[in-house]
């Protein structure tokens, strides 16, 4: 197959980038996330490094850069379960009507802020 | 015994005597391998899915909460846990290379230094835990924590312990994974044209720091 010809290489920079690349965006996420106030924006950028730093695992560390189609399928698909998982949930949770939440949770009746004993 | 003279004769024909007798060649049985290996890390991905699910959800529904808890965390300890464990992560792959360029003695070093950090990594986050525990921050009822009063707070708790703790086990059995894997590779099972335990082992390995890659600055970073 044609992507196994890059297995051959034996080239151990990409791994230093990566590692280099890995470095720089924890350095990245740690100052925007205890510096920085972005507010409801901070999570989706705290993600978005994630998800970067997680395909550079999965695609050099893990070298599914150059493996067979099949494992990028699998992987791709157990991604995709766990976000629809995560999404449908949430969406469950964000259209109930609020006697349907737990006590004092967000939206609930008679949310308060929080209570000292 | 003729039958198994004629077998190893068989197996000679296509190559390696790692090769199984019912793949085709050492190409086919990787990729065999591999993809079973893909198979299990996303059943393992789907088993951390159901705790992100339930983060997301507890955190929609007591976001006061999470951020006060999420404060009360160790950051500087989160940092150089991801640190630890990107490095570790880093050294895996250096093994394998080591091993695919024919360096036993430096693959063996890379993986003791991996298993090293793996188990540096247990004993920081023992640290914290023994922390939490003094202070009383910890899940449903028993929860006694001074300093956060919001409610759900004890939630916040729970998910750590679990998502964190889930983590941890994995980190020891890939530990462990290793240690077999690199008495083999001291033992010189491996090289160029074999490494599929150890390949696999890797895997593993990274899954553990992929999985803590998104728990850093869920937990920490809120």
């Amino acid at each position: 197959m044609a992507h196994d010809a890059h297995e051959h290489k034996h080239s151990a920079r990409p791994y230093i980038l990566t590692v280099l690349a890995l470095y720089c965006l924890t350095i990245l996420t740690f100052m925007l996330g205890v510096h920085v106030s972005l507010g409801e924006g901070s999570f989706a950028i705290a993600m978005a490094i994630a998800f970067t730093k997680g395909m550079l695992v999965i695609l050099f560390f893990m070298h599914l850069w150059d493996q067979a189609g099949p494992n990028r399928l699998t992987m791709a698909i157990a991604v995709l379960f766990v976000i629809l998982l995560i999404v449908l949930a949430c969406a469950d949770e964000a259209t109930r009507f609020p006697l349907a939440l737990p006590p004092g949770s967000f939206r609930s009746i008679g949310h308060t802020p929080p209570v000292l004993p | 015994m003729a039958e198994h003279a004629e077998a190893h004769a068989h197996d000679d024909e296509h190559g390696h005597p790692r090769l199984q007798h019912h793949f085709q060649d050492m190409r086919t049985q990787q990729h065999a391998v591999r993809l079973g290996m893909w198979l299990f890390l996303a059943t393992e991905i789907l088993l951390f899915g159901g705790l992100f699910c339930a983060y997301s959800v507890y955190r929609t529904l007591f976001p006061e909460a999470w951020h006060e808890c999420s404060r009360h965390l160790n950051r500087p300890f989160g940092l150089l846990e991801t640190f630890d464990l990107i490095t570790s992560s880093f050294t895996m792959v250096m093994a394998i290379h080591f091993t695919r360029v024919n360096r036993r003695k430096l693959s063996v070093l890379m993986l003791i230094l991996t298993i090293g950090m793996g188990l540096g990594f247990l004993c920081l986050h023992g640290y914290e835990y023994y922390h939490e525990w003094l202070e009383g921050a910890l899940p449903g009822k028993f929860y006694h924590f001074d300093e956060v009063h919001a409610q759900g707070a004890p939630m916040f708790f729970a998910v750590y312990f679990l998502m964190t703790g889930l983590h941890s086990i994995h980190v020891f059995i890939g530990a462990a994974v290793l240690g077999v894997i690199c008495w083999f590779t001291a033992r010189g099972e491996y090289g160029p044209d074999y490494d599929h335990p150890l390949d696999l082992g890797g895997l593993y390995w990274h899954l553990v720091d992929l999985i803590w890659i998104f728990l850093f600055p869920l937990l920490y970073l809120v």
